[in-house]
């Protein structure tokens, strides 16, 4: 997929959103959606611009690395495990977690050194962040 | 001096030391890795200074700022591969220098230009922000109105080779500014029920996900996610140029810390630009023009000096008016407002104090990171050999964490991850970031100022008009407007 094809995408994508913004801007009581109605206007105006700017001829644009969709699954659903798991289990057992199957799998470390760097940076994170900060982190099941 | 020398008790405390050696490593460390950049440094250690007092806020996320800057300079040289693309100009020369058995030298001159360039930057600062700061007590809603409308031409104009793609980004950041309660008449705008939206769309979270949690996406996701870099480092030779050599240079670092100054406090332009121009000026006043490219010290001296320069330059705006000029001060923005602190004339009048305490501590940072530059400067580089996919998890979960820190709301914490996943395809598609954040820092700026205008005004446009100061602002946004077209006008008219 080029570039222009992206942008095309992006642009249409936007373009509706924009002109919800400025439709639901425009029913606002009193003055108050004056401002969503003027940005709204200025992203549509920007998407006609980039679609008119996709269609006209010019040298192809060169292509976007491929992304590896496979990576970036992984990745996602790994951070989506740890915040999902935060908040259930508990900060310091998603943190460890999180991060050996992050530096098992993409990082493709050994299970002994990924292990000794989860550990590690979860120790560091809790000395700053509880201890030094007092930040009360979701401690999900730990406390409960 | 009544603000000054409490503010230099402040520095020289005990705490503020040592917070300003820890952020100056940190600051160093980050600039040296590539592909981390010093906005995102500085957007990790805001959580960090959340419980801190102003002061020792503000010293760390100075030192953090200006030293990762110059952090940059050490891969470019010894690596070529810039830590930061403030440094891209300087691997121009310094690998050359360094291929040639020159690396120490060609390091040595990277620290002094960016040494000059930093004091430099910090006496423009102290000299002009004050002064300006007064003019600014001045301005009315007509002004402000029209300072934040030239801050978003400004850097859309810039942020992107497609201004369009930037224009889609600042209206994006402007409808996301307007989100939450509406201040003149208590509508609930776009916040589709969530209490969290009610005060608008946070800040810092939105910072840290484009920023910091974009990055861990770029760190981890591509193929191998392997080590940053490979090369092996090249530095040889004496670790420090002759005096002959600093002497010749003395004058481009003079000149290239004027450019960057003035750049600096220019909305929009960033460090690169500053550092490319530097270094092109110093080539065409050179007497030895050919030996640019291939291992000039001056070079490096102009690019270094040059990016060093923009860091007090971008603070003039961003403390004086409010009007952060690019990504960094859109993110230092943020770090003041955590602290009660809110950027404008204020910042000199009520808390003057604390903002000499950061004026005062850049410059202690810029000597800081010389020295400890010309020290550390050889084992900086071993940091680029951590595996990307081993660095990506770490500022994930720092990011994670740090945001949460700021409210102890997982809310934040999904904004942080939804913007970094929006801000990593900004960045595949080349939609900058900068627009979008600078516009949610504009926006409610711009929509209070305008609305204000317009109820004193009985809704007349042309107030915006009969002020000398807001006319002469609007003659500005005419011409942040007019430059580039023209200078794309005479570019088409000079191919054809």
């Amino acid at each position: 997929m080029t570039l222009d094809t992206i942008d095309r995408g992006v642009a249409m994508l936007m373009g509706v959103l924009c002109g919800v913004v400025v439709v639901v801007g425009l029913g606002m009581r009193g003055d108050a959606g004056l401002f969503p109605a003027i940005a709204g206007t200025l992203g549509l105006l920007a998407c006609l611009g980039i679609v008119l700017d996709t269609l006209r001829s010019r040298p192809p644009d060169e292509l976007p690395p491929t992304l590896p969709w496979q990576r970036f699954t992984v990745w996602s659903l790994c951070i989506l495990g740890l915040l999902g798991l935060m908040v259930t289990v508990g900060t310091f057992v998603a943190l460890p977690l999180f991060l050996l199957t992050s530096l098992r799998w993409l990082g493709h470390l050994r299970w002994a050194a990924a292990l000794t760097i989860a550990i590690t940076f979860s120790a560091l994170i809790y000395v700053v962040f509880v201890h030094l900060l007092t930040v009360p982190l979701p401690a999900g099941w730990l406390v409960d | 001096m009544d603000v000054l020398l409490p503010a230099l008790g402040n520095v020289m405390a005990p705490m503020a030391l040592l917070t300003l050696l820890l952020g100056t490593l940190a600051g160093m460390t980050i600039g040296a890795l590539p592909g981390l950049s010093s906005t995102m440094g500085v957007a990790l250690c805001i959580p960090i200074t959340f419980s801190m007092p102003p002061e020792l806020a503000l010293i760390l996320l100075g030192a953090v700022y200006v030293s990762s800057v110059y952090g940059g300079s050490v891969t470019a040289i010894l690596l070529r591969t810039p830590g930061t693309d403030a440094s891209i100009a300087t691997a121009l020369d310094g690998y050359p220098l360094a291929e040639a058995g020159r690396g120490g030298e060609a390091l040595g001159m990277a620290t002094l230009g960016s040494l000059f360039g930093g004091l430099f930057s910090v006496i423009v600062l102290i000299a002009i922000a004050p002064p300006l700061s007064t003019v600014a007590l001045a301005f009315g809603p007509q002004e402000y109105t029209v300072l934040a409308i030239f801050g978003l031409v400004t850097i859309v104009g810039v942020a992107s080779d497609r201004p369009l793609k930037g224009v889609l980004s600042a209206a994006v950041g402007l409808v996301l500014a307007t989100v939450g309660l509406d201040a003149f008449t208590g509508v609930q705008r776009f916040t589709f029920g969530q209490s969290e939206l009610f005060e608008g769309v946070p800040l810092l979270p939105v910072l840290i996900g484009l920023f910091s949690v974009s990055q861990a996406f770029n760190l981890c996701v591509p193929a191998g996610g392997g080590v940053l870099t490979s090369k092996e480092q090249k530095l040889k030779g004496r670790g420090l140029p002759l005096w002959h050599d600093i002497r010749r240079s003395l004058r481009t670092m003079l000149r290239s810390s004027v450019i960057g100054s003035v750049v600096g406090i220019l909305p929009g332009a960033g460090t690169s630009i500053a550092s490319f121009i530097s270094y092109n000026e110093a080539r065409r006043h050179s007497s030895t023009p050919e030996r640019f490219g291939k291992g000039e010290l001056e070079g490096v001296a102009a690019s270094e000096s040059a990016n060093n320069a923009v860091t007090g330059g971008t603070l003039i705006p961003t403390l004086t008016l409010g009007i952060p000029g690019n990504a960094v001060t859109a993110v230092f923005v943020g770090g003041l407002t955590i602290h009660g602190l809110i950027p404008g004339p204020s910042l000199f009048t009520d808390h003057a104090e604390t903002t000499y305490t950061l004026i005062l501590s850049l410059l202690f940072a810029n000597v800081l990171f010389a020295v400890l530059g010309l020290w550390l400067c050889r084992y900086l580089v071993v940091v680029t050999k951590v595996p990307g996919a081993v660095l990506g998890p770490m500022i994930l979960v720092f990011s994670v964490i740090g945001t949460y820190a700021l409210r102890n709301a997982v809310f934040d914490v999904w904004l942080a991850v939804a913007f970094g996943v929006v801000g990593y395809f900004m960045e595949r598609w080349r939609y900058p970031a900068a627009p979008l954040v600078i516009a949610l820092i504009l926006g409610p700026i711009l929509e209070v100022n305008f609305r204000r205008s317009m109820q004193i005004a009985h809704w007349d446009l042309t107030t915006f008009f009969t002020r000398p100061l807001s006319l002469t602002l609007c003659l500005l946004v005419v011409l942040a407007v007019a430059y580039p077209l023209w200078i794309q006008w005479r570019r088409r008219k000079l191919q054809r």
